[in-house]
């Protein structure tokens, strides 16, 4: 049993094997942690600065979550199905990365998650309405103007979530709530959805590493990952145009960090902000050089944040010349207010430089 | 390096003074950046044209007449460039010069499938353009010409961040023009060897011959060179060497594929390489095709403003 007055650094049984480790002194961090990053597997010591295995690592494990009773659901036709539950167990909490998918048919599906188990704590729902799969999964293979990516090697290049969806199994239900519908309305698809990410097993480790799990997980309750599509269903007429708008909901800050669109045809889009006027393009940019997809989305080099109850219209004009069906999904993260900010920020001076 | 949407604050109480606890050390919040909203991604076109049809050249390899694409930028933020992306119907040369500062970007005009991205993968500049607003509207203008030998349609956009400092309160917008200031520093440059003609064009090494080609950092900056593009009709391998002192890179050939990417995939250097003013770097080609081969390899790297 390791010594738990220095977890979650070393157990000291293997300090021996550590100080005969050679050269293992140098570039190696002191954190256990760090948001946003795999976790360290050596670590320094701060207390002896011998390298040892990171014991917080022995309890984190990558996880594929599927949907329940069949990873295979076969849709009919233009079916809706009930909400799928995709449940983990009660061993340790589930962090969310990334998401894939197979789909049958070229059309593919949409999809609507939600997290039951964090109705009435306010972190219910992670999309405004159904997005196209291929928005916010990696499966479907994609073209660039060079390339034929083929979906076989659609896990190489997943689609990372623009922030990490932590699933509480303790005081959650550790269950994810889906709703799949087959966007081909002629022949049944069969598809596929997974979810993958890291596990952590809190509840088998030492009570300092659980408690250190804990705290790392209690850090990021203001934030989650969300996906924007248009308000309505977007379906331009041949060489028409169409404005549909975008809502972020006054609940919380949106940072807007990727661009994804799955489309019939080619169009063009120029974005405004719907009360401001300011436009992101000052004349309309073809939709290839706006949003990418599910495998190579469109990655904001600075991302944007938009107040509460901000509102996008995207001014879209198709150029296929055939009706053209687009959906259009932003990849954002929420930051929920706090009221104390107010307090914290101002008045004062402005303290976000890079 | 993109703004934090969540900054570390001391706390203040209700009339302004900041928090410190028992023992002497401030209390810290986290809170929204406020300076972030006033920051968005944006993308650049030219006002006037949302896409340019560039005349047919001669045939493939030869270069057609000039079309010219005008970026304004207006006076309502400044504009940090990082990204290019295009769609066209062939390839095409293009060059970019700022008249604003005078300053061209590259030494001879570049091939589009050196430097040309899309949403999907956008070529990012090593280093961000900066452009100061000021009070007035800057400008980046874009000469483009065919090289497909066809009739060409261009669609180019630029992508980077806008800064609303104007529209900012007082204390951030202050903030932001510390932070920014004249935007002197260092700057995207595009390298190609000095043996491309001042329209692009190259001669074409002959079928399983070889040839030479000379990069120079020339005598007004040092340029820190971070990635390899290259657009050919053909397989090649090659040898990178420095002139001043022989050294070379590889200790034997490389085939192209091994060595260079293009605008989706760039190869990146493991380490940057800095190429001191005018000094060269012979790049030697063997081609492996057996027929003629039309070569543009370009340095994608980032240059030094020095200011007096």
């Amino acid at each position: 049993m390791a010594d738990q007055r220095r977890l979650p650094y070393a157990d000291p049984a293997n300090w021996a094997r550590a100080r005969n480790t050679p050269g293992a002194r140098r570039d190696f961090t002191t954190h256990d942690y760090i948001p946003g990053q795999g976790i360290p597997t050596w670590i320094k010591d701060p207390k002896t600065g011998l390298i040892v295995v990171n014991e917080l690592k022995r309890y984190v494990k990558p996880f594929w979550l599927t949907t329940e009773d069949s990873e295979v659901i076969t849709l009919q036709p233009g079916e809706v199905t009930d909400f799928i539950p995709m449940t983990v167990d009660g061993k340790g909490h589930f962090e969310i990365f990334d998401a894939f998918f197979k789909s049958q048919r070229e059309e593919g599906f949409t999809v609507e998650l939600f997290d039951p188990g964090n109705v009435g704590r306010d972190r219910p729902v992670l999309m405004n309405r159904e997005v196209h799969v291929a928005t916010i999964a990696s499966g479907g293979g994609t073209i660039s103007p060079t390339f034929n990516f083929d979906a076989q090697g659609s896990p190489g290049r997943p689609f990372r979530w623009p922030q990490s969806f932590f699933m509480n199994v303790v005081s959650g239900t550790g269950t994810l709530m889906a709703r799949f519908r087959n966007l081909n309305t002629t022949q049944t698809n069969q598809i596929r959805f997974v979810l993958v990410g890291r596990r952590w097993y809190h509840l088998q480790a030492p009570w300092p590493i659980a408690n250190r799990m804990e705290e790392i997980f209690e850090e990021q309750t203001r934030t989650l990952p969300y996906f924007f599509t248009t308000d309505q269903h977007v379906e331009i007429e041949g060489d028409g145009s169409l404005a549909p708008i975008m809502r972020f909901g006054d609940d919380a800050y949106v940072e807007w960090c990727k661009g994804m669109a799955v489309s019939t045809g080619a169009f063009q889009v120029r974005i405004v902000e719907t009360s401001t006027q300011k436009r992101l393009m000052e004349s309309p940019v073809h939709s290839d050089l706006a949003f990418g997809s599910g495998e190579f989305p469109m990655l904001n080099w600075e991302e944007s944040l938009f107040e509460p109850n901000y509102q996008l219209t995207f001014e879209l004009d198709d150029l296929s010349g055939d009706d053209n069906v687009v959906w259009l999904t932003l990849g954002c993260r929420k930051i929920k207010v706090d009221p104390k900010e107010l307090e914290l920020i101002r008045p004062g001076t402005s303290p976000g430089r890079p | 390096m993109s703004f934090p949407s969540f900054v570390r604050v001391q706390k203040r109480d209700r009339i302004g003074n900041p928090v410190f606890d028992a023992n002497g050390r401030p209390v810290e919040g986290l809170a929204i950046n406020p300076i972030k909203p006033h920051v968005r991604s944006y993308w650049l076109a030219d006002p006037n044209q949302t896409l340019v049809v560039l005349p047919a050249s001669a045939g493939a390899n030869q270069v057609g007449a000039v079309r010219e694409l005008n970026f304004l930028i207006d006076s309502q933020g400044h504009f940090d460039w990082t990204s290019i992306v295009g769609l066209s119907t062939g390839a095409f040369m293009l060059e970019f010069f700022d008249p604003g500062s005078q300053r061209r970007l590259q030494n001879r005009p570049i091939n589009s499938d050196c430097i040309v991205g899309s949403a999907q993968r956008q070529f990012r500049l090593p280093e961000p353009y900066f452009f100061n607003i000021g009070d007035a509207q800057r400008q980046l203008k874009c000469y483009l010409r065919d090289l497909s030998g066809a009739e060409n349609t261009v669609r180019l956009n630029l992508i980077g961040r806008r800064i609303y400092h104007k529209e900012a309160p007082p204390d951030v917008a202050l903030d932001l023009e510390k932070t920014f200031g004249f935007g002197s520093r260092t700057y995207s440059y595009f390298l190609v060897p000095n043996e491309t003609k001042s329209d692009g064009t190259v001669t074409a090494v002959t079928g399983n011959g070889t040839s030479s080609f000379t990069f120079e950092s020339d005598a007004s900056a040092d340029t820190e060179v971070q990635k390899l593009m290259v657009s050919s009709t053909g397989a090649f391998t090659f040898t990178l060497r420095e002139r001043a002192t022989n050294r070379l890179l590889m200790p034997n050939a490389v085939h192209k594929d091994n060595g260079f990417g293009y605008a989706e995939f760039p190869f990146i250097f493991p380490d940057t390489y800095l190429l001191e003013r005018q000094k060269q770097v012979i790049m030697d080609v063997t081609d492996l095709s057996g027929s003629s081969n039309f070569i543009y390899p370009v340095m994608a790297g980032r240059r030094l403003q020095l200011i007096p």
